[in-house]
């Protein structure tokens, strides 16, 4: 229960912050726009291009506008050493990176249903079903997990924005790869691949990443 | 004793930043520590917040040991650093509300407003930190250290950049709260140093020197000040 209360209370914060800021939505959603927009006019695709490699540019444009702020999302708490007197506080350290991982994640969900929304408008394609949103659910959930810590790494280092990339996607290609292949089951374009195989294979990571990345975290931001 | 001090000493790789560091401090004394740049004034206050680890020594804060390697945060001291610790974009109420909920403070909005009151700055509780002046920052990151009403209060470098108005403000209240507190502040001001401290002291090349601030140990602190500032700062 005191782990859940902290979280809470850092939950709420970023939320609080990023209603001031808006540097999240400002930033990641019109480029989500723009690169759906830049997709449909440059490509121009069929009907069967459209069915075959959507759900790969979906989660590429996800990717790529979680990406601008992933690295930035410690950096207001670095300034005037928030962070520092976070840590002072008697919060465990999994509340922090618990209360940012959700955040992040709930943020990141907007940001998508917004990306669905106008992909919807363009294409006229309805991405608003229940099993497409269990694997943008779950995928998400991965990508705030593994980014959070990255981020919290990466806060206090020079060219962090050609080192985030270089860092996350590796470790994040198996959630990635098993979206775009559960995506193409799903809507029916690779159905010899089980939809529930790779829904079980993005689980099993989110799994690893929920223990694995705040016992790392405890690490990365003590000092000694 | 409320905070003790053995021998402590803290290395970066093979330099030695603090050496044999040892002291005591009661309930309601104030201690002032003096030193030039990269003597390794933060250094000790970062240790003694939990913010660091040392390496070497015994430190007991209120009567427990602390274990070297282990950062425990202790919730009865309140470290205030060089920068104000308070989020840029949040407002002064909220900066306020998010710290005093972290260390549970009961009656959250009271305290804080009781608070405010107390440093006149009531009227900037809705004003976001990036927007108040540096004086009136550094007084909000006062109010955040006292939220939880910590027995030991670590200040480093309070005076800095701060004018002859927030100064006065400042001493008033570091003399009010050195009633029920324990306070260690480091300072390069010598002034204001001996106005507010029970004792002083001075951090040269890892070493720490005590001094009573009486008048029969002040003449030895203000040569060795001298020889260590070359002015009184």
């Amino acid at each position: 229960m005191k782990l859940l209360y902290f979280i809470w209370v850092i939950f709420k914060k970023e939320f609080l912050v990023e209603l001031h800021t808006k540097s999240f939505i400002g930033l990641s959603v019109p480029t989500s726009l723009i690169l759906i927009v830049l997709f449909s006019f440059l490509i121009n695709p069929s009907v069967a291009e459209l069915n075959r490699y959507l759900p790969g540019v979906i989660w590429l444009v996800f990717s790529l506008s979680g990406m601008l702020i992933l690295t930035e999302l410690f950096l207001e708490d670095i300034k005037n050493a928030v962070l520092d007197a976070i840590l002072l506080s008697p919060i465990p350290r999994e509340g922090i990176y618990y209360g940012k991982a959700i955040a992040f994640s709930l943020m990141l969900l907007m940001l998508q249903f917004s990306t669905l929304l106008i992909v919807f408008l363009i294409f006229n394609i309805n991405f608003f079903t229940v099993g497409f949103i269990i694997i943008v659910i779950l995928s998400t959930f991965g990508f705030s997990l593994l980014g959070t810590l990255l981020s919290a790494m990466l806060s206090q280092v020079r060219f962090r924005q050609i080192l985030g990339p270089l860092l996350f996607f590796p470790l994040y290609l198996p959630i990635m790869i098993s979206s775009v292949e559960a995506s193409l089951a799903y809507f029916g374009v690779k159905p010899e691949f089980g939809y529930s195989t790779w829904i079980f294979v993005i689980i099993a990571y989110d799994v690893l990443l929920f223990l694995l990345c705040p016992w790392a975290f405890k690490y990365v931001v003590e000092k000694t | 004793m409320l905070l003790e001090l053995l021998k402590v000493s803290k290395f970066y790789g093979e330099k030695k930043i603090l050496e044999e560091i040892s002291f005591q401090l009661d309930k309601g004394e104030c201690l002032t520590i003096f030193g030039p740049n990269g003597s390794g004034k933060t250094t000790l206050l970062d240790i003694l917040a939990s913010n660091a680890a040392y390496d070497e020594g015994i430190i007991k804060e209120f009567s427990y040991k602390r274990p070297i390697d282990d950062l425990i945060i202790n919730p009865k001291i309140g470290f205030l650093g060089h920068q104000t610790m308070l989020h840029p974009a949040l407002t002064v109420e909220e900066n306020l509300m998010f710290f005093a909920k972290l260390y549970r403070v009961n009656l959250a909005k009271e305290r804080i407003l009781q608070l405010l009151s107390e440093f006149s700055l009531q009227h900037l509780r809705s004003i976001k930190i990036s927007e108040l002046s540096h004086g009136h920052q550094k007084l909000v990151g006062f109010v955040r250290v006292l939220l939880h009403d910590p027995e030991l209060l670590l200040l480093d470098e309070p005076e800095t950049g701060l004018d002859a108005k927030f100064l006065d403000i400042l001493k008033s209240c570091i003399k009010t709260f050195k009633k029920d507190k324990t306070i260690i502040i480091t300072s390069h001001s010598f002034d204001l140093g001996i106005s507010w401290s029970d004792r002083l002291a001075i951090l040269f090349k890892g070493k720490l020197t005590l001094y009573e601030n009486s008048i029969k140990e002040l003449a030895k602190f203000k040569n060795n000040f001298q020889s260590v500032f070359g002015v009184l700062g």
